[in-house]
C-alpha cells in the first residue's frame, strides 16, 4: 500500500515538473518574451538591457532552474496588464472557478449516477432511451451554444434565473448546468456500460443465488465494481471541466480563472497566461493523485498488484 | 432519484421551454426597483486611485467619487467644477478660485491645502496621471479658497489640466494614500459602499454633494468584456445600461418593448495612415487618388448599419477648434484613376495594407471592402492582419510600409491629433516624413495664447492636411449603448458615463 502511494506521489511530482517545463517552454517558443514586456517606444538598447536584467540572455536550462525555484516559492512574475503578481491574481479568481467546477461536477454526478444505473437495469425502457438521447446531446453540443440557449430560455424569456455574473442568488445555476452537461453525459454512458458488464458476472449470479436482496446485490456487488471506471472518467472529465471554464465563464461573465486566462491571451499578458496554465494544470495533476488513492479504497486488487 | 422524479424533472424542463415564447416581455418581472441601476462596461476597474487611472471605463467609475477642478461633460461642454474661476496673471501664472462649502465624503471641508497635496500626489514619479499635468510646475496656496498655479511655459492646455487635477483629501494623502485604491474618499456625487472585486462595485448617492443631488440613489457597476453576455444581461433585466452594443444586436434590442438603443458619433476616428516617407505615397497625387477611390458612404451604410459619419479632417466635428468648412473627398473613381495616371502609375501599383482584427467595429470587413474599391482603380493591396496589441506596437515603431488602419481619439482640442500623428517630433508623426509646413503651423499654435489667432492657425492646418491627404480620411464610428427604456440618459460622444445627471422613471 505504502509503496503504491509513494509511486503515485513520485509520478505526480514528475508530472508537475513536466507541466512547469511545458509552461516555461511556451514562453520561448512564441518568440522573444522581452519584446512582449517592453513599451512600444523601447529602443534596441533598452531591450538588450532588460534582457540582461531579467537574466534572459543565459542558457535555457539555467533559466528553467531559476523559473522552477521561483515557481516553488510562489513567484510566477507580474501581470503585464494588472501590474500585480500573476499568482495573486489567479488565486483571487480561484474561489469563483472552484465554486463553479464543483457545482458542475456535483450536478453531473447527481444526475449521471441514477441515470446510468436506471438505464442499465431497465435496458430498452423509455428511461434508457431518454438517457441515451440526453447523453448524445450533452456530448455533442458545444458548451457556448448550450449556455446561450439556457440564457435565452431561463433568463431572457422566463426571467427565472440571472443571465450573467456572480454573487446574486441562483447565479450559479445556469453556468453550472452548462459546464456539467458534458461530464454528466459521459459519466452516465460509462456507468451504464460498466453496469451492463457487471450485471452478468458470475459473482452477481452467485450473490442472487445466495438469496441476497436486490438492493444488497446492487450496492455491494454490482456498484462497487461498476464504479471503478466511473472514477477514472470523473478524474479525466475534471480536466475538461477546468478547461471548459474558459468558455462557460466567458458566456456567463463569471469572474473566474477561465475568463482571466482568456483575458490574458487577448492582452498578450504572458506571465498571467503562464500562471493560469500552471495553476490549473497543477490542480488537475493533484486531483488525479487523490483519485488514484481513491481507487485503492474502491478496488483492493490495486493494492495487491 | 426514482423514475417518477426523473420523469417529473424532464417534464418540467420541457414544459418551461414550451411556454417560453408566450411570456415574452410580460414575464414575471422582478419588482420595480427604487431608482437603482446596474451599468455594464466592457472591463473591470483595477483601482480607485485617481493617480493610477487608466482607460475610459476606469475614469467613468472614478468620476462618480472624485471631482476635478474643471470638467468636460458628455456633451463636450467645458465646465467649472471644484474651481469656480481661473484667470491668467502673467503668461505662466494663473489664479484659481475654489468652490465654497464642498465636503469630502469623510466630512472634511475642501480647501486649497487639499489641492496642493493632491497635485503632489498626482505628479509623483510612479503616477500614471502625471502625464496629464506635465504643463504645470507648481501649485501654491494663497488662501483657503485661492490657488496660484505656475506653468512651465505659456500653457494652452491649461483647461485640460484643470480637468485632470483631481482633488483628494489632504488628511488621507498625508496619512495613508494607498487606502484610496479601494477606500476612495472624494467630493463626488456618489460614495462607494461595496466593492466585490471582479464582481461588482456598488455606490450610493452622496447626500452632501455640492451640486444637484443625484436622482438615482444606487448604482452598481460591473465589467463584462463579452458583448453577448452584456446583451443577455440587459435582455434579462439584470442591467439598465450596457456599452458597445455590436451592430448585429441593435435590431433585437430596438424591437424589445422594454429596451432601447442610443448611439452617437463617437470621437473614434477610423482612418488610413499612409507611409508618406517613400513612393508611392510620397506623391500627394497618389494620396489624393486613394481618398477619391474609397466610397465612405457605402461602407457606413452597408457594413456599419448606417452608424457612422464621414470624416473630412483629423479632428472631430465637435472638438474645440475643428474646421467645419473642410469638405470630405467625394467618391470619384475616375478622378482617382486620372490622378494615378498623372503621378506615373497608369497601371496602378501593389501596396501593403495593415490592419488589426476585432479592435474597431467591423474592422476586418471594412478593410476588405476598401481593398475591393482600391482594386477598381488599379491599386492592389496585400492585406496583413494583426492582433491589436502586437499590430499597434509594430506600427508605433514606424516599421509598417504602405498604409495602416488606425483609430484615433480626440477630445480636448484639434491640435491633439496633430501632436500625436502629424507633427514630425510628435509621438507617431514619423509616417508623414516631416512636412515643414505642418511643423511650423503646429509650433506656432502651440504657443499662441490669443484664442482667435490660434483657431485660425488650426483651421489652416486642418485644410492643409486635407489637401495634402496624409491620411485616407474614412469615418467616425458610432458608440452604441443599450438601455432600459425607463432610464433617462443620453449617449456621450466622449465615452463618459455620468449617472448623477440621469434619472429612472418608475
Amino acid at each position: 500500500m505504502i509503496r503504491f502511494v509513494v509511486r503515485r506521489l513520485l509520478v505526480t511530482i514528475l508530472m508537475l515538473f513536466l507541466v512547469a517545463l511545458t509552461v516555461f517552454m511556451l514562453g520561448h517558443l512564441t518568440g522573444d518574451p522581452v519584446r512582449l514586456m517592453v513599451p512600444d517606444t523601447a529602443t534596441e538598447e533598452d531591450i538588450a538591457t532588460l534582457r540582461q536584467t531579467l537574466g534572459l540572455d543565459r542558457p535555457l536550462p539555467i533559466q528553467f532552474g531559476d523559473f522552477l525555484i521561483h515557481a516553488v516559492q510562489g513567484d510566477l512574475g507580474s501581470s503585464l496588464r494588472y501590474r500585480q503578481p500573476a499568482l495573486t491574481l489567479v488565486i483571487e479568481r480561484m474561489p469563483a472557478t472552484a465554486e463553479l467546477s464543483l457545482a458542475a461536477m456535483l450536478i453531473a454526478l447527481v444526475v449521471a449516477i441514477p441515470a446510468g444505473l436506471i438505464s442499465a437495469r431497465k435496458r430498452g425502457s423509455w428511461a434508457d432511451a431518454l438517457t441515451s438521447v440526453i447523453s448524445v446531446v450533452g456530448q455533442s453540443m458545444p458548451a457556448f451554444w448550450i449556455g446561450i440557449m439556457l440564457i435565452i430560455i431561463f433568463a431572457v424569456q422566463l426571467r427565472l434565473l440571472p443571465a450573467t455574473g456572480r454573487g446574486e442568488t441562483f447565479s450559479l445555476v445556469l453556468p453550472a448546468i452548462t459546464l456539467g452537461l458534458w461530464p454528466m453525459a459521459r459519466i452516465a454512458r460509462v456507468l451504464r456500460s460498466s453496469m451492463l458488464e457487471v450485471m452478468h458476472e458470475d459473482y452477481v449470479r452467485t450473490a442472487y443465488a445466495k438469496g441476497l436482496a436486490d438492493k444488497t446485490v446492487l450496492v455491494r456487488h454490482q456498484m462497487r465494481n461498476a464504479l471503478i471506471p466511473v472514477v477514472t472518467v470523473t478524474a479525466l472529465t475534471f480536466g475538461s471541466i477546468l478547461g471548459g471554464t474558459v468558455i462557460t465563464e466567458s458566456v456567463f461573465a463569471w469572474p473566474g480563472v477561465g475568463r482571466l486566462a482568456l483575458e490574458a491571451i487577448y492582452n498578450r499578458d504572458f506571465p498571467l497566461m503562464q500562471a493560469t496554465v500552471l495553476v490549473v494544470a497543477s490542480i488537475f495533476v493533484v486531483i488525479n493523485f487523490i483519485l488514484d488513492l481513491l481507487y485503492v479504497w474502491l478496488d483492493p486488487r490495486i493494492r495487491l498488484r | 432519484m426514482t423514475r417518477r422524479a426523473l420523469a417529473t424533472l424532464v417534464a418540467t424542463i420541457f414544459a418551461l421551454s414550451v411556454c417560453a415564447p408566450a411570456s415574452t416581455g410580460g414575464g414575471p418581472q422582478s419588482s420595480p426597483k427604487p431608482k437603482e441601476i446596474t451599468v455594464l462596461q466592457s472591463a473591470d476597474i483595477k483601482t480607485f486611485d485617481p493617480s493610477m487611472a487608466f482607460g475610459s471605463h476606469e475614469l467613468n467609475v472614478q468620476a462618480h467619487v472624485f471631482d476635478g477642478l474643471a470638467a468636460i461633460d458628455p456633451e463636450l461642454n467645458q465646465k467649472e467644477w471644484l474651481a469656480t474661476s481661473w484667470k491668467m496673471l502673467t503668461t505662466t501664472t494663473w489664479e484659481v478660485k475654489l468652490r465654497e462649502n464642498v465636503k469630502f465624503h469623510n466630512g472634511d471641508t475642501m480647501t486649497a491645502d487639499d489641492v496642493v497635496e493632491s497635485f503632489k500626489y498626482l505628479t509623483r514619479e510612479e503616477a500614471s496621471a502625471r502625464a496629464n499635468l506635465q504643463g504645470w510646475a507648481t501649485v501654491e496656496k494663497v488662501d483657503d479658497k485661492t490657488l496660484k498655479i505656475t506653468t512651465k511655459a505659456p500653457d494652452i492646455r491649461f483647461f485640460g489640466e484643470l480637468t485632470s487635477m483631481i482633488v483628494m483629501p489632504a488628511r488621507v494623502l498625508r496619512s495613508n494614500p494607498a487606502s484610496l485604491a479601494d477606500k476612495p474618499i472624494g467630493t463626488g456625487p456618489y460614495t462607494l459602499t461595496e466593492w466585490a472585486k471582479g464582481e461588482r462595485i456598488v455606490m450610493a448617492a452622496n447626500s452632501n454633494y455640492w451640486g444637484a443631488k443625484p436622482k438615482i440613489t444606487k448604482v452598481t457597476w460591473k465589467g463584462v468584456p463579452e458583448a453577448s453576455a452584456r446583451i443577455a444581461a440587459l435582455q434579462a433585466g439584470q442591467a439598465d445600461l450596457v456599452v458597445n452594443v455590436p451592430p448585429e444586436s441593435v435590431t433585437v434590442l430596438s424591437s424589445s418593448a422594454n429596451l432601447r438603443v442610443d448611439s452617437v458619433h463617437s470621437l473614434r476616428n477610423i482612418t488610413l495612415i499612409f507611409d508618406a516617407r517613400v513612393a508611392p505615397f510620397k506623391d500627394v497625387r497618389v494620396r489624393q487618388a486613394l481618398n477619391y477611390a474609397i466610397d465612405k458612404e457605402s461602407i457606413i451604410r452597408n457594413i456599419l448599419g448606417g452608424r457612422g459619419a464621414v470624416q473630412a479632417t483629423p479632428s472631430y466635428e465637435r472638438t474645440p477648434n475643428h474646421n467645419a468648412s473642410v469638405k470630405p473627398y467625394p467618391y470619384d473613381p475616375e478622378k482617382a484613376k486620372q490622378l494615378l495616371r498623372d503621378a506615373g502609375y497608369p497601371n496602378g501599383f501593389e501596396v501593403e495594407f495593415h490592419h488589426p482584427t476585432g479592435r474597431w467595429i467591423k474592422d476586418v470587413e471594412v478593410t476588405q471592402a476598401i481593398a475591393g474599391m482600391l482594386e477598381k482603380v488599379g491599386v492592389k493591396t496585400k492585406l496583413s492582419t494583426g492582433e491589436y496589441t502586437a499590430f499597434f506596437n509594430t506600427w508605433a515603431t514606424g516599421a509598417y510600409k504602405g498604409m495602416t488602419m488606425i483609430g484615433t481619439l480626440n477630445q480636448y482640442d484639434a491640435d491633439q491629433v496633430f501632436q500625436l500623428f502629424l507633427y514630425s517630433k510628435g509621438r507617431w508623426g514619423m509616417y508623414v516624413g516631416a512636412d515643414p509646413k505642418i511643423d511650423q503651423l503646429y509650433e506656432a499654435q502651440n504657443t499662441e495664447l490669443d484664442a482667435a489667432k490660434r483657431k485660425q492657425i488650426l483651421a489652416e492646418m486642418e485644410q492643409y492636411v486635407s489637401d495634402q491627404a496624409y491620411w485616407a480620411f474614412l469615418y467616425f464610428q458610432d458608440d452604441v449603448f443599450g438601455l432600459n427604456k425607463k432610464l433617462k440618459w443620453r449617449a456621450p460622444s466622449n465615452e463618459k458615463i455620468w449617472l448623477w445627471e440621469a434619472d429612472l422613471e418608475s
